[in-house]
């Protein structure tokens, strides 16, 4: 854990134990772990999905102080700092008897990647995504809510990743260094009939990533070697304004909703990479890359959404949604290259070229739904019709052609409910979409859709769900001869005892989905692109109690036996517990991962992880 | 004279006594004389404590405001002259504006019996969870979703080691009006609220993220793909739309397999239009 989080959790710690409420009323559980951790087979697989590595960290801190005082609330929750857990997470709450709260939430998850097969064994990722946002509202003054936010996200780290350089595949790393910033303010007004909100935030985005050369040899063992690569680009947005308003009201009768979104960006490129590798190298000579650029892209976009809902009688109810958004954005560039050979003995050969690019990229789009709802006492009926489309217009480069796209949509709905008792319920929907211009190939022509999904509590605790779906959508040959089909489908069967201090249940899913779309090889040969899924999941949990002991447990089987990727995968999870005196827990802990990968065993891992852990409750 | 005068004066009493009783409103105070635990017990959780922040007189009709009329039931007290368990609109009551319009925003959840107490403690006993709900998002969200809370069971998954990401970090339960960053909705919506870098604009934009948004090649909760991809073959996935790539791209070879090799910069890039740098 970096030095930050430990000094921000120490920080957490110190305000409740110091606070001046510490000598009054405390409610919460505190509870930390130490894990160690067994790997056979490829750890850095195991990281990649999952991110657990031995060490300490915080189960759950959870702290809850109300009174009647200055401060008539305070609560902090945390959990996952330590070594042992790729994220963690902090809110820090305060209401204060005058009208005033404060919040403050924080948290960091980290992303491991490094596979030793796959499309995507060039790439290493280890980065943070940390987020901090703080929250001050006023609700002193009955008739307006007014709160100032701030919100922040930086991600740091490295990746390591080709770079396409002297026509050959280089590895190098990159320090990354991006950030967001945004204040908000937001203004509410709670006695109005129209509930009003309006909401003014104004952001900045950063990014100054810099790549630096590993030393390592041409991917594809290329002669050539790239020696060094520098960069001082910096992608900027100073400020990028976003109003965002929302109208709400409600009778016994109506019910409306409209809002608006305006947001405006600018974005300004400068700086320059430079790359040098050596030939054969060096032996041949070193060739130099200098490239920099000049850029800007400017980005507009409105966005409105209208959801209105009339109850028309006692039983039925009508509503009317629709939606808007128009995006138009605009990008010029100029760049400048050099390029420099040197030999060994000495020659220099110069090579300038510049040029200059600009594009754009607009669109609208639009949609509007009508459905018409009956309700009985014990069962529904509800359809409608949906309308929507899209235009878009774009050239990315000044040498290309505008490409220019239009479709219209329609689609209908038609649903079902039934809940004769508080013990049943049953879904049923359906529902088309269709048109018949495309924007890009692999869009459907038309969508079908079937749900069904029941619901039951059969009494003495147990309970049984079924739900199914089925999703086909298709396009003709002559535009991608697309077949998508999707059958997610499982049963979930569970008993609760009357006091909730046992349970065990069953989850069975299995999903298959499988595609088939033409292709355009780049040979010119036609081809196919053919994906399928053939998941089966299988999930036995249950929790008990007797006496001072505690057994909590699960185990999940998943397999895929579809034809693209087949695997094999086990997790189970078991927790002992001992309740002792004064709100104190002791548990141990067992959990298993196991990944197997049919076609071949380079990601396959088998990982147990055991520990022991306290936590302790108190009033 | 003086008996007349005292059964006159004391019918008086008598009536206005009853009247006063009569028009007297239903506080917390009655209901607590029955009901002492539950009366003490919701005052100061978590629902009790925001009523009292807004107005005592919002806390001293709570009781009356979820159960309905009580007169009935004080004179002749029985479980069914009362609402037990509060319907939906008596929580829209004061909570009619963000939270409340479910009918029109969460139509289905309504069409399926879904009800605010479903998700929401009552607030009689105190709860360690936000806005009141009775467990974490995920295992409420699950109760129903049983497909989508399979997802995070398969290999790679939108989690935090063991824990699923919540539910709520990206859906709007209670519907339309909680909506974010609209704007973005089409270029990714709310997974531009972490990933803050793929918003954009970009001098290069890639046309599917700025129209379908990132679901035209992610599915955003789990995958047996690594980067949560659509297709296995990242190649198979870019040729759909790519019918016009240069034929030296010899998919026999390694390095052409993975299109985002050379391509790195995928979301858009502020450099090259062949989206090789970022």
């Amino acid at each position: 854990m970096k030095r930050a989080q430990w000094f921000l959790l120490l920080i957490v710690l110190c305000v409740a134990a110091t606070s001046p409420l510490a000598a009054q009323e405390w409610s919460g559980n505190i509870g930390a772990a130490y894990l160690w951790q067994d790997v056979d087979g490829n750890e850095d697989s195991f990281r990649s999905q999952i991110d657990l590595q031995e060490g300490f960290f915080l189960e759950d801190l959870n702290l809850l102080y109300h009174g009647q005082g200055a401060i008539s609330e305070f609560k902090i929750n945390a959990w996952g700092f330590g070594d042992a857990n790729p994220a963690e997470a902090a809110t820090l709450g305060l209401k204060f008897g005058a009208g005033f709260s404060f919040y403050f939430d924080y948290d960091r998850r980290a992303s491991f990647f490094n596979l030793a097969g796959g499309d995507f064994s060039e790439r290493q990722d280890d980065w943070d995504i940390t987020r901090y946002r703080g929250e001050f509202v006023v609700d002193a003054w009955r008739p307006l809510q007014i709160s100032l936010a701030y919100h922040a996200v930086d991600r740091e780290g490295t990746v390591m990743r080709p770079i396409y350089g002297l026509n050959e595949l280089y590895p190098i790393g990159i320090d990354l260094d991006e950030a967001m910033h945004e204040w908000t303010l937001r203004l509410v007004t709670r006695t109005l009939p129209v509930r009003l909100e309006l909401e003014q935030s104004m952001a900045s985005y950063t990014r100054k990533n810099r790549p630096f050369a590993t030393g390592d040899p041409a991917i594809g063992g290329d002669p050539d070697e790239l020696a060094d690569i520098t960069s001082n680009v910096v992608d900027e947005m100073d400020s990028v304004p976003t109003t965002r308003f929302i109208a709400s009201y409600s009778s016994k009768r109506f019910e409306g909703v409209a809002s608006l979104l305006w947001r405006s960006a600018d974005l300004d490129v400068t700086g320059g990479e430079a790359e040098t590798f050596l030939i054969g190298g060096g032996d041949i000579g070193t060739f130099n890359l200098i490239d920099r650029a000049l850029g800007s892209a400017s980005q507009d976009t409105f966005a409105g959404a209208l959801s209105l809902g009339f109850k028309l009688a006692s039983h039925w109810t009508l509503r009317l949604s629709g939606d808007y958004r128009d995006g138009s954005s605009n990008s010029q560039i100029a760049i400048d290259r050099v390029f420099r050979v040197t030999s060994p003995l000495g020659g220099d050969n110069v090579f300038r070229s510049s040029y200059e690019d600009d594009g754009f990229f607009d669109f609208t789009d639009s949609s509007a739904r009508l459905t018409l709802e009956y309700r009985g006492n014990s069962w529904a009926l509800w359809g409608g019709g949906s309308l929507g489309s899209r235009e878009t217009s774009w050239r990315l480069t000044t040498d290309e052609s505008t490409f220019d796209g239009e479709r219209d949509s329609t689609g209908y709905l038609l649903g079902a409910s039934w809940s004769p008792s508080k013990a049943v319920d049953l879904n049923l929907e359906l529902d088309r979409g269709d048109f018949d211009d495309y924007i890009f190939r692999i869009e459907p022509k038309t969508v079908d859709r079937a749900t069904l999904k029941v619901r039951t509590k059969l009494g003495g605790g147990w309970r049984l769900d079924l739900h199914g779906r089925y999703v086909t959508s298709d396009n003709p040959p002559e535009v991608a001869g697309l077949d998508n089909k999707s059958t997610p489908y499982g049963i979930a069967g569970s008993w609760t005892s009357s006091s909730g201090s046992s349970s065990v249940g069953l989850d069975l899913e299995h999903y298959s989905f499988k595609t088939d779309t033409s292709l355009v090889l780049p040979s010119g040969d036609p081809g196919r692109s053919i994906y399928e899924l053939d998941l089966s999941t299988a999930t036995l949990y249950g929790h008990t109690r007797f006496g001072i002991f505690g057994v909590s447990g699960s185990a999940t089987y998943l397999t895929d036996d579809g034809n693209s990727w087949p695997v094999d995968a086990w997790n189970g999870r078991l927790r002992l517990t001992l309740y002792g005196a004064s709100g104190l827990e002791y548990s141990a802990l067992v959990q298993y991962w196991s990944y197997d990968e049919v076609q071949r065993n380079i990601d396959d891992f088998d990982v147990i992880r055991y520990g022991l852990a306290v936590n302790w409750r108190f009033e | 004279m003086t008996r007349l005068r005292l059964l006159v004066m004391a019918a008086a009493w008598v009536a206005l006594a009853w009247t006063a009783s009569a028009q007297e409103p239903v506080t917390m105070e009655t209901c607590a004389m029955c009901h002492e635990d539950e009366a003490a017990a919701f005052a100061s959780g978590p629902h009790g404590r925001a009523m009292i922040s807004v107005d005592a007189a919002v806390l001293d009709r709570s009781c009356v405001s979820c159960h309905g009329p009580a007169t009935e039931h004080i004179d002749d007290p029985s479980a069914d002259n009362i609402n037990r368990q509060p319907a939906p609109s008596a929580c829209l009551t004061c909570h009619p504006g963000r939270e409340g319009m479910t009918d029109i925003s969460a139509p289905a959840h309504v069409r399926n019996g879904v009800a605010c107490l479903d998700c929401h403690g009552t607030g009689h006993t105190e709860l360690k969870t936000d806005h009141m709900l009775t467990s974490k998002p995920h295992k409420l969200c699950a109760e129903c979703h049983l497909s989508e809370s399979g997802s995070f069971q398969m290999p790679y998954a939108h989690r935090s080691g063991t824990r699923p990401f919540e539910c709520t970090n990206c859906h709007s339960v209670h519907g339309a009006n909680r909506q974010g960053r609209l704007a973005m909705i089409g270029s990714g919506g709310v997974c531009l609220d972490c990933h803050t870098e793929k918003t954009g604009p970009f001098v290069y934009p890639h046309p599917p993220q700025q129209v379908n948004g990132c679901i035209n090649c992610h599915v955003p909760h789990g995958s047996p793909n690594p980067k949560l991809l659509t297709r296995h073959r990242t190649a198979l996935l870019c040729l759909e739309c790519h019918t016009d790539v240069p034929s030296f791209h010899d998919l026999s070879r390694v390095r052409y397999q993975s299109c985002t090799n050379c391509h790195a910069a995928i979301h858009g890039s502020n450099r090259d239009p062949r989206l090789f740098e970022e």
